[in-house]
């Protein structure tokens, strides 16, 4: 399974984005600083919405400040929010989702009340009053509300995923023999779902940047943090698109779009390795086949 | 009828069957789109008894009660009317004896594909099943145990088998891993449900084969459960055959195959192949078979013997009132109105396609 | 019935002629590095108005060589092989299925060749009254039906396999799987085949359904006049069902012959182990053994007699010649792919390229 996983090119090339991106989170602005020797803070009235250039490789913004330096800033910001995000998302949908199939019946009922409550609920305003009563909305503050606010449709999926598996005879057969349930919803039925939980937590990591983006779009932030949502609100306040400035918002949008097209590309791969169906008409062996035909076979 | 049944039963403290099925029904309440219930009745007052060493055969076709049956003696299911009695006790509901129970009673599934945990070693499933039921055994104790109760089952050399995937097993030797796990408990009945139904036909008398061994070598009991009454000849000493939710015979295997007593239960034989009767005699072998009628809805079944609006040898009372178990000697026992009126001798001289055949015209007659 | 029957019978064509001939149908998967041969040289002549069962247990190949014949095959199956040459009944030259190209196979489909699958029943669409599925089948063939004739003849179909005609207008669910399955049969009959291929249809009924549904493919068969291919794994079944019996194992047929020659006198090990796996239902009972091991990986053939790690009556030879189907027996049309038979020696050169072809073919 774990070699399978990567003989799909979709897998390699979104697990290589990811990669890139994480690696630029950590170690990127200790490179810019180092090696470029740029802040993304510091504002170089010299050069104001400075296009691309030799200087700075993705010209300046409004503030004479370094969009690659912000850009590469940005990631850590953002990709800390996703990953915080979908943690925490994911793993309230596996505590509420796989038990409330597992057991069934008034725990189920329970905790599908909540799953529903929540899915019903307005989460755009919510977190807009959320953050608004928590004053001073620290990009961790972001992180957490992001991820308690959407774990709802996760539980769902993973409700209707474990209640198959515990109808399951082999874990009527482990029960039969006297296993325990909290044994048999980690032993039996959770490593089914492995699958569907990484395909999940991708899902929620999208999610969850996009949100960040859109949070602080509608200015709620913290405006002294550097993210690439941050980036595309000030461009959007200072009229960037209107003046010409595609290189203050481009590259940050850009950056977004490619986690997600990251993110969706591995769990395409993972949906073809999970469900031979999508394998079987895949053009290199329907290729083959052709081949085969022709030539009359390897006889 | 059911309180001749009482008289019968051993007194507790000398139980005679190490586990009876006390006419046990089941209803399952189906909810409707529009929030209306209806009740399937899927058994209906059935009674099954193994003693030690006893292999039965519980023989009925998809509906007619045998795997729910199989389902509430192994605790899947409560009954809603009626008891489970284990070695002449009462099982009651609780989870604690509901533990105890399974030490001795082990369910052995019908699809060998399912019933194994495709992410675990065959070592992980036998060794749990040791750790639960066998606490007094060390790590070491429960390998060597490991290692005969897969040479039990043939699985050898036992150690090629232990760090195995199920997917790495073919559908046979998962079978026995399943059933090696059963062991692992060291229960004193096995209820097999259909286990060899998926099996590949060719390895299916061998599947046999080791059941009959565990009950001559170990002196389990087992209730075997299959459409496929030929196997149940094979593997069994007694037969009950179920229809719709009901047992209608009961008896030993040749008794019962040789001279059915119920109109269903022959209608069973002659519908299923037996190549020594058949070939060649082609024509005559199917006359009659293609209009044999289906089962009856569970929701809603038909009043008095369930079997008569299918029986050819149906009488006014069939429709009225359920008939009364007859014993026939020698265990063997029927539940039609044709023993209580005297018809019985009807039933060895046709076969059901003519009997059918016969009725129709004289009904067109009467007419 | 036998009046509304006559509508949908072949024009008489001499009893006893070929209506489909298969010779060297090899079928492989194209998947992964190996390709997996599935079917490997099957040839069997089917006779117009003739059942021929075809028995094998899983890995067999039977449900290939279904999907081959029909040409309901989906890559990464391919047929590598061979032809399928299909005898109408106007007496026209014989076509060969396996070239035949998508718009000329939708012509023989229905009116020449249908198949019943084992899951038939669940193929009905759940969501269309039977009547209205029998209707758009019957007039995709014949564009001057009106609605209201296909309906009459869809109510017609239904009382040839004993269903009332008021069910036409019921929707899948409210028959019974029994009931589906031989609506399901009545629609394969639909367009008046010569040749129904059969897969399993009875394995996912329950044993008096079976008969039931026997009993009426044999009456419809004589009434009618279609050939059968009857595929199972059952092959008790098919003793009391076929008039000729093919025994695949490992994408080959390794006997061949009449049921009942193959029944007293079988002349491979494989149908004689696959004969005793069935217990008898009447006869005295001694114990059985079937046959040990399991069917080999055809990624990964054995040399030689596929069946040899598993025959008790292996010889030396076995594991490095391959055998040829060849007559055996006093019957006429038994063969069988077993050294057992060989006592002549000239076969021994045909038999060893043979083998030698298959295994460069493959390893």
């Amino acid at each position: 399974m774990s070699t399978a996983f990567l003989t799909s090119w979709k897998v390699r090339v979104g697990l290589g984005i990811l990669a890139f991106f994480c690696l630029l989170a950590v170690f990127g602005p200790w490179l810019v600083d180092s090696l470029l020797g740029l802040d993304p803070r510091e504002n170089d009235t010299a050069v104001i919405a400075q296009p691309p250039g030799a200087d700075h490789l993705l010209g300046t913004n409004q503030f004479g400040q370094d969009v690659l330096a912000q850009v590469v800033a940005g990631a850590r910001g953002s990709m800390y929010v996703g990953l915080l995000g979908a943690v925490v998302g994911t793993a309230m949908a596996i505590l509420i989702g796989v038990p409330a199939g597992y057991y069934g019946g008034k725990v189920d009922a329970g905790l599908n009340f909540l799953t529903n409550l929540f899915l019903v609920l307005p989460v755009l305003p919510l977190i807009l009053i959320v953050a608004g009563y928590l004053e001073g909305t620290g990009i961790t503050t972001i992180a957490l509300i992001i991820g308690f606010f959407g774990w709802s449709g996760g539980a769902r999926t993973l409700r209707a995923q474990a209640l198959s598996i515990a109808n399951r005879d082999f874990v009527r057969a482990m029960r039969m023999l006297g296993e325990r349930g909290r044994r048999l919803v980690f032993a039996e039925v959770l490593p089914h779902l492995t699958g569907l939980i990484a395909s999940m937590f991708l899902h929620a990591m999208i999610g969850a940047v996009m949100a960040e983006a859109g949070l602080a779009f509608l200015g709620i932030s913290d405006s002294s943090a550097i993210s690439w949502g941050t980036m595309i609100q000030s461009a959007q306040q200072q009229s960037a698109v209107l003046r010409g400035l595609w290189w203050w918002f481009v590259p940050p949008g850009l950056c977004i779009a490619l986690i997600g097209t990251a993110c969706a590309l591995v769990n395409f791969g993972v949906d073809e390795i999970a469900n031979p169906k999508l394998r079987v008409a895949r053009p290199v062996s329907a290729r083959r086949a052709k081949r085969l035909a022709r030539t009359g076979g390897g006889a | 009828m059911s309180t001749v049944l009482r008289d019968q039963a051993p007194e507790a403290d000398t139980p005679e069957y190490v586990l009876e099925a006390r006419d046990v029904s089941k209803h399952f309440t189906v909810r409707g789109p529009l929030g209306g219930t209806t009740v399937v009745r899927a058994v209906e007052d059935a009674t099954v008894r193994l003693r030690p060493g006893q292999i039965l055969a519980l023989v009925g076709e998809s509906g007619s009660g045998k795997t729910t049956l199989a389902r509430m003696l192994a605790r899947f299911h409560e009954p809603t009317r009626g008891e489970i009695v284990l070695r002449g006790e009462r099982v009651s509901g609780n989870r604690r004896a509901q533990r105890a129970y399974h030490s001795e009673v082990q369910l052995i599934f019908q699809d060998p594909f399912g019933s194994l945990n495709p992410l675990h070693r065959v070592r992980y499933n036998l060794d749990r099943a040791l750790c639960l039921h066998q606490p007094h055994l060390t790590a070491k104790g429960r390998e060597t145990r490991i290692a005969e109760l897969l040479e039990r089952v043939s699985l050898t050399p036992a150690a090629d088998y232990t760090t195995k995937f199920p997917h790495e097993l073919s559908g046979g030797q998962r079978q026995r891993v399943v059933i090696a796990r059963a062991l692992a408990v060291e229960p004193k009945v096995l209820l097999g449900d259909e286990p060899i139904s998926m099996l590949d036909v060719s390895i299916r008398l061998e599947m046999l084969n080791l059941l009959k061994g565990l009950r001559t070598e170990d002196g389990l009991a087992l209730l075997y459960i299959t459409h496929d009454i030929a196997s149940a000849r094979y593997l069994c000493d007694e037969i009950a055959v179920m229809y719709a939710g009901q047992m209608v015979e009961s008896g030993p295997k040749e008794d019962v195959i040789a001279s059915p007593q119920h109109p269903y239960t022959k209608l069973l034989i002659e519908s299923s192949p037996d190549p020594e009767r058949g070939v060649g005699d082609r024509d005559k072998l199917f006359a009659g078979a293609d209009e044999l009628g289906e089962p009856p809805s569970l929701i809603d079944p038909p009043t008095g013997c369930r079997f008569h609006p299918r029986c050819p040898f149906a009488m006014p009372e069939c429709a009225v009132e359920a008939p009364p178990r007859t014993e026939l000697g020698g265990g063997h026992w029927a539940k039609c109105w044709l023993h209580a009126k005297g018809r019985a001798g009807e039933l060895a001289g046709t076969t059901h396609a003519a009997a059918t055949v016969a009725r129709r015209e004289k009904l067109q007659g009467a007419s | 019935m036998t009046v509304q029957a006559e509508q949908y019978r072949p024009a008489k064509a001499p009893a006893g002629q070929a209506v489909l001939e298969v010779r060297g149908l090899s079928v492989e998967y194209a998947t992964g590095g190996v390709p997996v041969r599935a079917c490997t040289d099957i040839s069997f002549t089917l006779r117009r108005g003739e059942i021929l069962g075809v028995a094998g247990e899983s890995g067999s190949g039977k449900s290939t060589l279904i999907t081959a014949l029909t040409r309901l095959q989906r890559p990464p199956a391919v047929t590598t092989a061979g032809e399928i040459l299909f005898h109408g009944r106007d007496g026209s030259a014989p076509v060969d299925l396996v070239t035949l190209d998508g718009r000329r196979m939708r012509r023989y489909r229905w009116t020449a060749l249908s198949i019943v699958l084992q899951s038939a029943m669940d193929a009905l669409n759940p969501v269309m009254r039977i009547g209205a599925q029998f209707a758009d089948v019957l007039r995709a063939r014949d564009r001057s039906l009106s609605k209201r004739d296909a309906w009459a003849r869809a109510a017609e179909l239904l009382a040839l396999v004993g269903i009332s005609a008021d069910r036409v207008r019921d929707h899948p669910h409210q028959l019974s799987g029994g009931m589906r399955q031989r609506a399901a049969i009545a629609l394969a009959l639909a367009c008046g085949p010569e040749l129904v291929v059969m897969d399993e249809p009875t394995t996912a009924v329950d044993v008096v359904m079976q008969r039931q549904i026997l009993a009426q493919v044999l009456r419809l068969r004589s009434e009618l006049g279609f050939a059968v291919v009857f595929v199972t794994h059952d092959l008790s079944l098919l003793l009391e069902l076929a008039d000729r019996i093919a025994i695949m194992y490992a994408g080959r047929i390794v006997e061949v012959g009449e049921a009942a020659a193959l029944y007293s006198a079988p002349k491979h090990p494989y149908t004689q182990g696959l004969r005793d796996s069935f217990p008898p239902l009447h006869a005295p009972l001694r114990t059985l053994h079937g046959i040990p091991g399991t069917p080999p990986d055809l990624r990964r053939p054995p040399p030689g007699c596929p069946f040899h790690p598993r025959c008790a009556q292996r010889m030396t030879g076995c594991e490095e010649r391959l055998p040829a189907l060849l007559p055996v027996g006093p019957k006429a049309g038994h063969e069988a792919a077993c050294l057992l038979n060989d006592t002549d020696t000239d076969t021994d050169a045909k038999t060893d390229t043979d083998s030698g072809e298959t295994k460069g073919g493959i390893l």
